[in-house]
């Protein structure tokens, strides 16, 4: 009797077991089912950016218009996580097969190794089927997502790096706007003079690629876009000239004092608070700050904000700025309906929804939409003038081959520190080499 | 009951419970992983057969060298904190100094903290601009002394390892002074007759009949060193350019960084032959009478 007792309750046990392992597919099985019986289905989608990225509002407001009614009665259900954790959540993903039917990616070799592991669909069909919504697009943004001939994303959003800068305290010592690299030399040189804070910058290694964007505008107003095209093309060298003279002038700024005190201890958000209380005159980073920085809420110098593309050192090289896409989608092989997918993709980017993350959002559009000047803020306005200005983008390079980018930003960080320019640069190459 | 007990198949039904959780969890994963670092893959694009090639790359990679040296600083600091000065403490509330329960709380209490709180706190403590530490430099007169701590590359490593220092000293204490509580106290009670100073009741009673105890803390100590994770991650994740990785976070690094699985296994494989090797060693040397 006791025996039985005892494997009764052992069987018990391994039962429970069994339904604690399986619950996952469970569910699983039961949502596909849920969308077969009422002729619709689910279509997830994974997106970087959290509560603090305010342009996450608008895809919700997206998917929420597109969930009300669209004729393949797909309902799309969004998975939201911050930039570091997504990164990790969607290879580990792809790695296991249980990617998402759509998701967020960047360009060039972030999606390139999604794609060389036959985890992306072409949307090439798609876009020779609609050569409209094709031509929509700048010129030079679908070439980042296009591998072999076949484009496998569809970009909203474009980006580059530049430099804001206080317009009040630049009026108090009399600056201008610097032109070439020994005006701005000599603006940060005044506002020392004048105890003020030039540059807000981090440098700590979780904001690694912060430092080594600078440097990266620095090299490519001295060797211009041939320097970036090189290392894309695998035939450049980490240790090229450029990078060593862009590092050794990044050095002797930090020398100088150009950033502020202890900033290699300094994070993304302390750097951009110095910004926004004034504590500092320029501020390097991305067109995406533009909504941090001209909110009367979130920036107490909001509309004095103004931004500069960073002077080239050799002024031949000027307007070549470290910049790329802010955001593109694509769809994984996952996807049951890619047809309902594309209809997605073709709302975004449609006039309305590009135009909702530009006036709403500061997401400056990857699309040929006709900008009405009213609706922008004068910062919005002088971030798109800066990138139409641009001859030629550089993508930062974690962008461009995520192995040895990440170790670029590690240099840089490395060289904040006051390390050699030439014995890291030449080690990153020798570790490029032995891959 | 007994005889349910003795029977080997339902002993067998017992046990399976437990051992498909830990074959799910532990043995499939460690066997899996000894096959994948045999290949170079990112998990997606097909896996190709390199054999020990990524044993070897590890042997020639810089980062991986520095970690490991990282990770034997890391044992030794933790070996100095955790058996001398937890012993010192330990036999201090055994020998019921005044205060010795607010003391045994207060040692205990950073180590039922969660890691990542605790690696949070110190690094506003270590901070540049605003922390503790430099705030208290300045205070008495040392200013010249401030750092921006977790941010230079000779400075990181120690500060992390001062933090592991402190947050376990207690835990290691708590266990030595539960094998000091087991001694017979007739023992010392002879011993005291005999006129035995505190000093030779120490290293004549206490300490050998803890040995055997500090054989598996010193067991757990150096694994738990050689396996560090959390700690560094979330305080300098590695950095500045790779000064304070471990092994661990390395292996994160290969793996979810930049999708080296088949690196980032072998790494896995090198970190367990070292565990089961402490092992062995802190056998060799806690060697006791009865085994």
């Amino acid at each position: 009797m006791k025996k039985k007792t005892a494997l009764l309750l052992s069987a018990g046990m391994c039962l429970s077991l069994l339904t604690g392992c399986g619950g996952g597919s469970f569910a699983e099985n039961t949502a596909s089912e849920n969308g077969g019986n009422t002729g619709g289905s689910t279509m997830s989608i994974m997106i970087s950016g959290t509560e603090s990225d305010a342009y996450t509002q608008c895809i919700k407001d997206l998917i929420a218009e597109f969930n009300s009614g669209n004729e393949y009665g797909v309902t799309i259900t969004p998975e939201f996580l911050a930039t570091s954790d997504y990164k990790t959540k969607l290879s580990t993903m792809m790695a296991s097969d249980a990617e998402p039917d759509l998701f967020f990616t960047y360009e060039l070799s972030f999606l390139e190794n999604y794609v060389n592991g036959d985890k992306v669909v072409s949307l090439q069909e798609y876009l020779d089927a609609d050569a409209e919504w094709a031509g929509h697009f700048n010129s030079g943004t679908l070439e980042q997502l296009t591998f072999d001939g076949s484009t496998y994303a569809i970009p909203f959003a474009q980006c580059i790096a530049v430099m804001y800068y206080n317009a009040d305290i630049f009026a108090q010592y009399n600056l201008s706007v610097p032109t070439t690299y020994e005006e701005y030399c000599s603006v940060c040189d005044t506002l020392l003079a004048n105890g003020v804070t030039p540059v807000a910058l981090a440098s700590t290694s979780d904001d690694a690629w912060l430092v080594s964007q600078y440097i990266q505008q620095l090299a490519n107003g001295i060797a211009g876009y041939d320097l970036f095209d090189s290392l894309n093309q695998k035939t450049g060298k980490w240790n090229d000239p450029a990078f060593v003279q862009a590092a050794t002038l990044f050095q002797e700024e930090v020398n100088k004092n150009y950033f502020e005190k202890g900033f290699t201890g300094v994070g993304n958000d302390e750097a951009r608070a110095i910004f926004q209380n004034g504590q500092a005159a320029m501020y390097f980073n991305g067109t995406w700050e533009v909504p941090n920085l001209d909110s009367e809420e979130l920036c107490s110098i909001a509309g004095s904000v103004g931004c500069f593309t960073m002077p080239a050192v050799d002024p031949q090289y000027a307007d070549i700025s470290v910049g790329a896409l802010d955001g593109s989608f694509a769809v994984s092989k996952n996807c049951q309906n890619v047809d309902a997918a594309v209809a997605f993709l073709k709302m975004l980017t449609s006039d309305e929804w590009e135009g909702k993350l530009l006036y709403e959002y500061g997401k400056l559009p990857s699309t040929s939409m006709e900008i009405d000047s009213e609706k922008i803020s004068s910062l919005c306005q002088k971030v798109i003038e800066c990138m139409n200005g641009q001859k030629a983008l550089t993508a930062w390079f974690d962008r461009m081959d995520t192995d040895l980018g990440n170790e670029f930003n590690n240099c840089g960080v490395a060289i904040s520190n006051g390390d050699d320019p030439q014995e890291t640069y030449d080690n990153l190459q020798s570790y490029s080499e032995s891959n | 009951m007994n005889k349910v007990l003795g029977n080997k198949k339902s002993i067998a039904v017992f046990v399976l419970p437990a051992f498909v959780i830990y074959a799910v969890f532990a043995l499939f994963p460690i066997v899996y992983n000894l096959y994948i670092s045999l290949f170079e893959t990112d998990l997606m694009s097909g896996m190709k057969f390199v054999g020990l090639k990524n044993y070897l790359s590890l042997l020639t990679d810089q980062t991986f060298i520095h970690a490991f040296k990282n990770n034997i600083l890391l044992v030794i600091g933790s070996l100095i904190a955790h058996m001398p000065l937890a012993i010192f403490f330990a036999n201090a509330i055994f020998k019921k100094i005044k205060g010795a329960a607010f003391f045994q709380s207060v040692f205990f209490l950073p180590s039922v903290i969660c890691g990542v709180a605790v690696g949070l706190t110190w690094t506003f403590i270590y901070n540049g601009n605003y922390g503790l530490l430099n705030a208290f430099l300045r205070v008495i007169g040392l200013g010249s002394l401030e750092q921006v701590w977790l941010s230079d590359k000779n400075l990181a490593l120690f500060c992390i390892m001062i933090v592991v220092m402190w947050q376990y000293v207690g835990y290691h204490m708590i266990i030595q002074l539960a094998a000091m509580r087991n001694i017979d106290a007739a023992l010392y009670e002879a011993a005291s007759i005999d006129g035995a100073s505190a000093w030779q009741q120490f290293t004549n009673i206490t300490f050998p009949m803890i040995k055997s105890i500090l054989k598996i803390d010193a067991v757990l100590i150096i694994t738990g060193s050689l396996k560090y994770y959390d700690l560094v991650a979330v305080m300098t994740g590695g950095g500045p350019n790779h000064a304070t990785e471990v092994m661990s976070t390395y292996m994160y690094y290969q793996a979810f960084n930049i999708l080296k699985y088949g690196y980032a296994c072998a790494i896995g494989v090198v970190l367990m032959l070292l565990c089961i090797c402490s092992v062995g060693i802190s056998n060799k040397v806690f060697q006791t009478e009865d085994n």
